[in-house]
């Protein structure tokens, strides 16, 4: 059975491009252009990972993982987060707040897709 | 352009200069420069392919790059071989990179290289060294309790763990079975594992590439000191019986000590560093060896234009020189000296601007140089010939349009020069001639004109063969004596071939009669001169550039008409009865009988002619024909435009053009006239 996905990022071109690399492997794809939207996903239905931006209207990255943890179908589903950040403070918030890892954006397909799929497993 | 295709560009660019380098390469077999030169052009065709989805050209760089990276430590040696697989692939890459289906050939490639990976021509046994023997670590695998919340799973982790090799592990503080703990998602235990891998160091680190530094630790083991370091005693306190446990674990595990001054444990943390600083030296390394090929390319300072905007300025300035004519008409007629000075000025830099406009569409004749040495070297090996093939003035520059079409003859006559022009080695050293034959490709430029000769010191033509094949083909008769000259033309015209076998190498349908069309429709032409024994000399003349043209302005009744002046011979005024009192249309012109066409007839103009008439000789190609027009009204340069589709068929008008007045007028194809 195919793994589910959900992206949350509002950039449309990032987004288009993890869409169709995850597609390309196989991966069922839930897209959403902001926090709230990607939210909306997490109804109890089956989702394998979660791939997040930090900076997005409506929600943001931060506020997505925290209520997508309360549910307690997700309490241990990997989640990545997307960033652009570098600074290690801020690096070690987010491995706090309950992800697998984090992306640093840009990123190179090959990478990317071998932590997803690490993170799958 | 989008991003897409401007990578598509860029590694095209790329390939040309892989393929230039390989060739370099061939020559120069030990040159680090163009091996370092090979592996990073593969290197950054390979780092952006992935980006945009082109697996297979990832795949086919990375093997070639396994290779290359080889060659570039010594592992390895050039050879032909691996030049002639890597030529190949760059074949196929670009295929690849234009989106045509090359799988096929690509799993062949995959798999000679592959093959070719594995056994690499040298040392074999340093080989062998470096790579089978296992390493063997320490890790201490701590995981914080709240690890499950982080969607980490633990056990894909051990499972990662166990497929590196050999594993022992030891689990900690096991008071329920650690199978039950992640189950139930309360770790309390926590993982000591000794791992026997041939995997480095950074594949057993990749497996905790979701941890916090502070819940692992791996140690590269190198002798029993390891179990007294810091790093280790820190992460995990054992008891003696423990200790002694695992001394007997590693013992056997264990090379035999070295007499080295080395450090005995390596400090992970410390060794993890200074990989890194390794490998951030390295993508420096990497990093600057790409800024070098950037730099190579602004240190040339040039640009990428699209031949769409180039074309849109050079309309526009085609149209500012009608201007400048159209306005010269005007103001001809008016008496202001200040007026004529500041048209003076206009048309100077008119003038400038228009030459500056085309010449950015030259481009040097060494954008075929890479084409052509790749020719040489597969038609020569074909046929068992070698070749030394010299260049000269491949920095002659000619309108980009022009050496596109200009490659096939060019091609051709090179292809004819190695079969039918070069003998074989053999024959060669009988002949008491240098064992490689010469073949030299020399260009320059004479006013408006770019000359290009390709020189062979073969065996030259055989007159005696053409003519008895000009006669076995019925394209002349054996009775008649044939000139050189005619048996050239000869040699030129359709259907004809002086190779008794077609053979794969010029037998391709095309004989020179293609060339010489094609050269034709450039508006040059093809010159042979040969000596029996000695070898051939074909020059191409080419004007420097299609769009523009100097012509003569002639009138019949209302009608301008443009002759291309350089197919002038001469002019002269001639009372109109004195041309066609005779019957014959036939006109002696330094001795020689040439047909008479008066355009008048020729148009159909049914009124009275003039008292005078202007006959003009054309000479092109050696053919000779005399017009007879109305008057001359002048010499004006004009830019080029050709007929659209629909008047193609009309053969006598080889083009058209824009008048100062802003009228059109035809371009005359004067020999075409005579039918």
């Amino acid at each position: 059975m195919s793994k589910n996905i959900v992206i949350a990022e509002d950039f449309g071109v990032s987004r288009k491009i993890i869409v169709s690399t995850l597609a390309k492997e196989g991966y069922s794809v839930l897209e959403a252009e902001d926090g709230l939207q990607a939210s909306n996903f997490f109804d109890g239905r089956s989702i394998d990972l979660l791939i997040t931006d930090f900076n997005m209207p409506n929600m943001n990255g931060a506020e997505l993982i925290q209520k997508v943890r309360q549910n307690s179908h997700y309490e241990y589903m990997p989640i990545l987060l997307l960033t652009t950040e570098v600074r290690e403070e801020k690096l070690k918030q987010a491995m706090d707040a309950n992800i697998t890892a984090w992306i640093k954006k840009p990123f190179q397909t090959e990478a990317f897709l071998k932590i997803v799929k690490k993170a799958l497993r | 352009m989008d991003f897409h295709q401007e990578y598509i560009v860029e590694v095209k660019q790329i390939l040309k200069s892989l393929e230039s380098s390989l060739l370099e390469l061939e020559k120069k077999a030990h040159d680090p420069e163009e091996i370092n030169n090979v592996y990073r052009y593969l290197h950054t065709i390979k780092g952006s392919a992935g980006m945009f989805g082109f697996e297979t050209i990832e795949q086919l760089t990375h093997e070639l790059e396994h290779v290359f990276s080889d060659i570039r430590d010594g592992d390895r040696q050039v050879d032909h071989h691996i030049i002639d697989l890597t030529l190949h692939a760059v074949d196929v890459l670009s295929d690849l990179i234009e989106g045509k289906d090359a799988k096929d050939e690509v799993q062949k490639l995959l798999e000679t290289l592959g093959s070719a990976t594995e056994e690499p021509n040298s040392t074999p046994d340093a080989q062998t060294m470096s790579e089978s023997i296992e390493k063997v670590f320490i890790v201490v695998f701590r995981p914080e309790p709240e690890i499950f919340k982080r969607g980490i799973n633990i056990e894909a982790i051990l499972d990662d763990i166990k497929e590196l090799g050999t594993t022992k592990m030891y689990v900690h503080n096991e008071t329920t079975p650690y199978k039950k703990q992640i189950s139930d998602k309360k770790l309390e235990s926590f993982f000591e594992i000794i791992v026997q891998t041939e995997e480095d160091l950074e594949e057993v680190q990749d497996v905790f590439m979701f941890l916090k530094p502070s819940e692992y630790i791996v140690l590269e083991v190198l002798d029993l000191a390891v179990l007294d370091s810091k790093e280790y005693t820190d992460a995990i306190a054992l008891n003696e019986k423990e200790k002694t446990d695992r001394t007997d674990y590693l013992t056997p595990l264990l090379p035999e000590p070295k007499k080295e001054m080395a450090p005995s444990t390596k400090k992970v943390e410390i060794s993890s560093i200074q990989d890194l600083n390794i490998d951030a030296e390295k993508i420096e390394e990497k990093e600057t060896d790409t800024n070098k090929i950037t730099n190579k390319s602004k240190k040339s300072n040039h640009i990428n234009v699209s031949t769409q905007k180039l074309d849109q300025l050079i309309n526009i300035v085609s149209e500012l020189v009608i201007f400048r004519s159209e306005i010269q008409h005007i103001t001809s007629s008016i008496q202001n000296p200040a007026l004529h000075e500041a048209m003076e000025k206009l048309d100077q830099l008119t003038l400038r601007l228009r030459d500056s406009a085309f010449h950015i569409r030259l481009v040097p004749l060494n954008i075929i140089t890479v084409k052509m040495q790749r020719l040489i070297r597969s038609v020569s090996r074909d046929l068992g010939k070698e070749i030394n093939f010299i260049t000269e003035g491949m920095d002659t520059e000619l309108d980009r349009s022009m050496i596109a079409s200009l490659e096939a003859p060019i091609m051709h006559m090179i292809r004819n020069a190695i079969d039918h022009g070069i003998e074989t080695p053999d024959e060669r050293k009988q002949l008491n001639k240098p064992e490689k034959g010469l073949l030299k490709f020399y260009s320059y430029n004479s006013g408006d004109h770019v000359f290009i000769q390709i020189q062979d010191d073969g065996k030259g033509i055989d007159f005696d063969k053409v003519r008895a094949k000009g006669i076995e083909r019925g394209l002349i008769d054996d009775k008649t004596s044939y000139s050189e000259k005619e048996l050239i033309n000869l040699m030129m015209s359709p259907g004809f071939s002086t190779a008794s076998e077609v053979t794969t190498v010029s037998g391709r349908g095309v004989g020179m009669d293609v060339v010489k069309r094609d050269i034709n429709a450039l508006r040059g032409e093809v010159e042979v001169s040969t000596e029996k024994g000695l070898g051939s000399i074909f020059t191409l003349r080419l004007p420097l550039t299609l769009t523009i043209l100097d012509t003569l302005v002639v009138q019949v009744k209302d009608n301008k008409y443009l002759l291309p002046i350089n197919e002038i011979e001469y002019c002269y005024t001639t009372p109109y009865n004195t041309l066609f009192n005779k019957k014959s249309r036939q006109l002696n012109h330094e001795g020689k009988l040439i047909s008479l066409v008066s355009l008048r007839e020729y148009f159909e103009v049914h009124e009275k002619a003039p008292e005078n008439g202007t006959v003009i000789i054309i000479n092109k190609n050696d053919t000779a024909i005399a017009l007879v027009v109305d008057k001359i009204i002048g010499k004006l340069q004009t830019v080029y435009r050709p007929l659209n589709e629909m008047l193609q068929s009309v053969h006598c008008f080889s083009g058209a053009s824009i008048l100062g007045d802003g009228s059109i007028a035809l371009i005359i194809n004067a020999l075409k006239l005579n039918k």
